[in-house]
């Protein structure tokens, strides 16, 4: 049963937004990153709501930084030792070690 | 500095000099996909640097109890900081220009093995310690930036995991990146033997970045759908992978202002655990599985056989014993008595997988059970060939157990007997060989349905070129007179 709402889930996910043009930036990771929406169980459902309410803003052109700001501040997963600030981080490259 | 030392590490001394060049160490050549961080050798440690940014986190790893607990419990590899001379830069990375900030001290496994070496319980049990890690990881804010079992080692029968600067801190709204490296070196390998009773081990030996969703997705049948974890795992990641591959939208920017945020990840690693956790390989028989239940030779025999063994192996410390063909490892149990470490190895993986079943429960300290063919040997893999290793470069005996194989590998596997004993003593390893005759029913049995080209199994020749190689220092005769025991010192060794 569970599975099934999975199931329905990410497949609303992938009907809703249309995969964008090709010709682009290769990136083997962005499915499963958006996977994880669905993976995350019912958390995952708001953020999936909110997700495409931004992109509906979007389509009107309201889509602003304050909605941006607010997302970051609503998280409740923040705390001091979390980094919030991605963007001067180099791109992880998966890796394995020894 | 990070003060913090868990490794009972005398300090190392490195030279005075303010800039050590990394000429100066031998590098792991596996070790170079992190660009943070590097393993590296001196004088039988293994050493890793950490750059500025690995060593901040490797700061805040430590001030965390989960590190210090999975630690204490062997579960983490016993890492300790290096004392180094004040004023950095101390040591300077002259193949990319890299500065490191700390060095790291970890205790050295026994022997290196691989995934596509390890039986359907290892790797699961693996994989289960890589989601504790990371659950444990999240619960502190800290996540696994990556998910390699060949970030896995073994202790004996304890996984234990080793690429410590793998701990960084959780971005804001960032999805799990190591989740399809998971999937594509774990779960669908798992997936693989216990839905599809396919090995795994072929696969991973040929593609080191494992299976890709899409590849797995075409294994599954309208039946598996409805198994545990493909629906949403292996299909749903195959369609989301093709749909999104192309996308120009910054997705981490996306999910990060949608308010993505760690519960989710947290879900998606618990149910991984139940999903993980429930599979089971049903395979109940294989060729070699049975064999004791149908031994061709009597209890006597059999003692007689253990206390040889037995009284080579008490004859003097051995530090690395391989058993090749170790069945249910009854006699890597005898070696293990008065050894460090025993490797023990078995074509079979049915067999390997219920040794490592019985070792686990007992928590065995050092027997490491491997699938291992010795007339296919794991090669050098990966980037130049030196990434991943083949085995005789991870651990040399010092002394090796061939007992009831040798009429295998040169009658089933077509090696010629004298090369097989020229490689036996370029280990220069001291040796337990049994020379199974002709007139033995197993031998009769490989023989019936073939043309017989095997002139070089003869029991004359075997002695010929083993006395050409080894000192032969005791030999016996099993009561029914088909099966002979060798003892030998490699010429070279002595």
């Amino acid at each position: 049963m569970q599975k099934a709402a999975y199931g329905t889930l990410l497949f609303l996910l992938l009907s809703l937004v249309e995969p964008s043009a090709a010709f682009a930036y290769l990136d083997p990771g962005s499915g499963s990153m958006l996977l994880q929406l669905v993976l995350g169980g019912l958390a995952g459902l708001a953020v999936i709501a909110k997700l495409y309410w931004h992109r509906l803003l979007g389509l009107f052109g309201m889509n602003s930084d304050q909605e941006q700001s607010e997302a970051e501040t609503d998280s409740a997963s923040v705390t001091t030792s979390t980094i919030s600030e991605p963007s001067d981080r180099p791109q992880q490259i998966q890796r394995e070690q020894t | 500095m990070v003060s913090y030392t868990a490794l009972d590490a005398t300090p190392i001394s490195f030279s005075p000099r303010p800039i050590i060049s990394m000429a100066d160490f031998p590098f792991e050549p596996g070790s170079f996909r992190d660009r943070t961080s590097r393993v590296f050798y001196r004088d039988g440690t293994v050493l890793r640097g950490l750059n500025a940014q690995a060593a901040q986190e490797w700061e805040v790893l430590t001030s965390k109890p989960f590190f210090r607990q999975f630690m204490a419990a062997g579960k983490l590899v016993q890492t300790g900081q290096v004392e180094l001379p004040a004023s950095p830069p101390f040591i300077q990375d002259d193949s990319w220009d890299e500065q490191w900030s700390v060095v790291l001290n970890h205790q050295p496994i026994p022997v290196i093995s691989y995934p596509y070496e390890w039986s359907f319980s290892m790797l699961q049990d693996a994989a289960l310690l890589t989601l504790e890690l990371q659950d444990a990881a999240l619960h502190a804010d800290m996540t696994l930036k990556d998910a390699t079992p060949f970030n896995i080692q073994w202790s004996g029968s304890q996984p234990v995991f080793i690429d410590i600067p793998s701990f960084e801190r959780l971005r804001l709204g960032e999805p799990w990146v190591g989740y399809r490296q998971f999937c594509q070196l774990f779960l669908y390998p798992l997936f693989l033997q216990a839905y599809k009773d396919v090995p795994f081990q072929p696969w991973l030996r040929g593609n080191l970045e494992g299976i890709e969703p899409a590849q797995c997705a075409q294994l599954m049948s309208f039946r598996d759908m409805f198994r545990p974890g493909v629906l949403s795992h292996v299909v749903l990641q195959a369609k989301a992978q093709s749909s999104y591959a192309q996308t120009e939208r910054n997705l981490k920017h996306d999910l990060r202002q949608a308010g993505f945020h760690k519960a989710l990840i947290q879900a998606n690693v618990s149910r991984l655990q139940k999903q993980v956790a429930k599979l089971t390989w049903q395979q109940t028989r294989s060729t070699w599985s049975d064999y004791t239940e149908a031994l061709p030779y009597t209890e006597s025999e059999q003692h007689h056989k253990a206390d040889f063994v037995r009284r080579i192996t008490h004859s003097q410390p051995w530090k690395l014993v391989w058993d090749l063909g170790c069945n249910t490892g009854m006699f890597s149990r005898i070696a293990a008595e008065n050894a460090n470490y025993v490797l023990a190895m078995d074509i079979d993986a049915l067999v390997i997988e219920r040794f490592y079943c019985a070792l686990k429960q007992e928590h065995s300290p050092n027997i490491l059970p491997l699938i291992s063919n010795v007339a296919d040997p794991v090669p050098n893999l990966g980037w130049r060939g030196l990434e991943r290793k083949a085995l005789v470069e991870r651990g040399k005996p010092d002394l090796t157990l061939c007992l009831a194989l040798l009429h295998h590998v040169v009658i089933s596997a077509h090696i010629p007997l004298g090369e097989f004993i020229t490689w036996l003593a370029s280990l220069n390893t001291a040796l337990v060989i049994e020379f199974v005759t002709r007139d033995d029913p197993m031998v009769q049995a490989l023989l019936r349905h073939k043309a017989d080209h095997y002139a070089d199994y003869d029991s004359q020749y075997f002695e010929r070129c083993l006395a050409d190689t080894f000192e032969i220092e005791q030999r016996e005769t099993l009561q029914s007179g088909t099966r002979r025991l060798y003892y030998g010192r490699s010429k070279r060794q002595a």
